[in-house]
């Protein structure tokens, strides 16, 4: 699995913006599985988080013209599935969460046989952090929140949050064996 | 990789990879994509086939709408009767519109206040008073959701349909007065046209409202 690549996926975005609709293919392919994780976190189940998928696909589409080359695209893209799962809730007049133990139990739905053991272990060394530092890990990972966007999502100032990150960072390395 | 940690980066990379792999259909996506850019070209196309009309043609069109009177009501924002709401009661009056704000009235890093604005007893335009605590830091903007369909409009708002950065669908500029960047827009679209103002100390913030809408 190659790695995210941060100028690809801006490339596809670019690419949707002049009109090439099989741009989409690509973000699917590139980060479809992060976006349906995030999706499938907050709204609670697969079906309802392909749903906010399909949602987040047309608001993709209709929001291109606002995208600007050279920002962060896969924040940008993460945001629309947040904001989508959360409207999704509000629908059906759901309380909306971000439930820190779903973002981090993907192995509890359908999960790849060959990738399981990693993963367990993974999710084990995430459920030893405690709450925020689990929290810091999921903005950081999984919502590709620079430092600055951490400060402003948890009202810390921008030091405090890169001391808040760096700490639960290299908490979860060493419960990984990575330190 | 936007200096994150490159072991733990490798590790959640692995583990998204396992992850199960959403079914979804992107055809109505592909869609929209290709119905937005339809909108724009026909406007485009519209635009064109306007200016090469003869130049009498357009003098005599400037004549009769100079005599005519104005097919959009005016009215004055500033002296409109206004109601502050809460956001409940704004989804059960105006249901589609309120539509706009659900984004910003389910996040928790949103504050928002909700005002109808009403002329001779009928509501025209909705607006949303937004703190955002964002990505961007945290910024100030304000959404007005047209409930007329065109058929009114604020004087104050006039000058946004006219704005000079044209995207599709959308008119916008951004100024940097003092240190922020001000930026106003005028939004075409399904569930009520919108004006919107926002002030921030990163120019993106208007492109992060826009996206929202």
């Amino acid at each position: 699995m190659p790695p995210l690549d941060h100028g690809q996926l801006n490339e596809m975005l670019c690419d949707l913006k002049r009109g090439n609709a099989d741009a989409l293919d690509g973000i699917l392919a590139t980060v479809g599985r992060r976006m349906f994780a995030l999706a499938r976190g907050i709204v609670g189940n697969a079906s309802d988080a392909e749903d906010v998928l399909s949602e987040s696909f047309l608001k993709i589409a209709r929001g291109v013209r606002t995208f600007k080359e050279g920002t962060n695209g896969y924040a940008w893209v993460m945001r629309i599935v947040r904001n989508a799962a959360f409207d999704f809730l509000r629908k059906r007049k759901r309380t909306a969460t971000e439930d820190l133990d779903a973002f981090f139990h993907l192995t509890d739905e359908r999960y790849s046989p060959d990738r399981r053991e990693e993963a367990l272990l993974l999710e084990e060394a995430l459920e030893k952090l405690d709450d925020g530092e689990r929290r810091m890990i999921y903005y950081r990972y999984y919502l590709d929140f620079t430092v600055q966007e951490v400060a402003a999502e948890t009202g810390m100032s921008r030091s405090a949050a890169g001391r808040a990150l760096l700490a639960a960072e290299e908490k979860l390395k060493k419960l990984l064996g990575e330190i | 990789m936007n200096g994150k940690d490159a072991a733990i980066e490798r590790r959640f990379r692995e583990y998204f990879a396992g992850a199960e792999a959403p079914g979804i259909d992107l055809k109505e996506a592909k869609a929209e994509l290709v119905r937005a850019r339809r909108r724009a070209a026909k406007r485009r196309a519209l635009t064109l086939s306007l200016s090469s009309a003869c130049a009498c043609l357009a003098l005599v069109l400037v004549f009769v709408f100079a005599l005519m009177p104005a097919p959009v009501m005016r009215y004055a924002l500033a002296s409109a009767d206004t109601e502050t709401v809460a956001y409940s009661e704004l989804k059960e009056r105006f249901a589609d519109e309120a539509r706009t704000f659900a984004p910003f009235s389910l996040s928790s890093n949103a504050t928002a206040e909700y005002t109808v604005y009403s002329t001779e007893g009928q509501p025209v335009l909705l607006e949303a008073r937004l703190g955002i605590s964002d990505g961007l830091g945290r910024f100030k903007a304000v959404v007005r959701v047209d409930l007329t369909e065109g058929k009114y409009l604020a004087e104050e708002l006039a000058p946004y349909k006219t704005l000079g950065k044209r995207g599709e669908d959308c008119r916008f500029e951004t100024l940097y007065i003092n240190g922020e960047y001000v930026s106003r827009a005028y939004v075409v679209r399904e569930g009520g046209n919108c004006f919107v103002d926002v002030e921030s100390a990163r120019e993106e913030a208007l492109g992060f409202i826009l996206g929202i809408l």
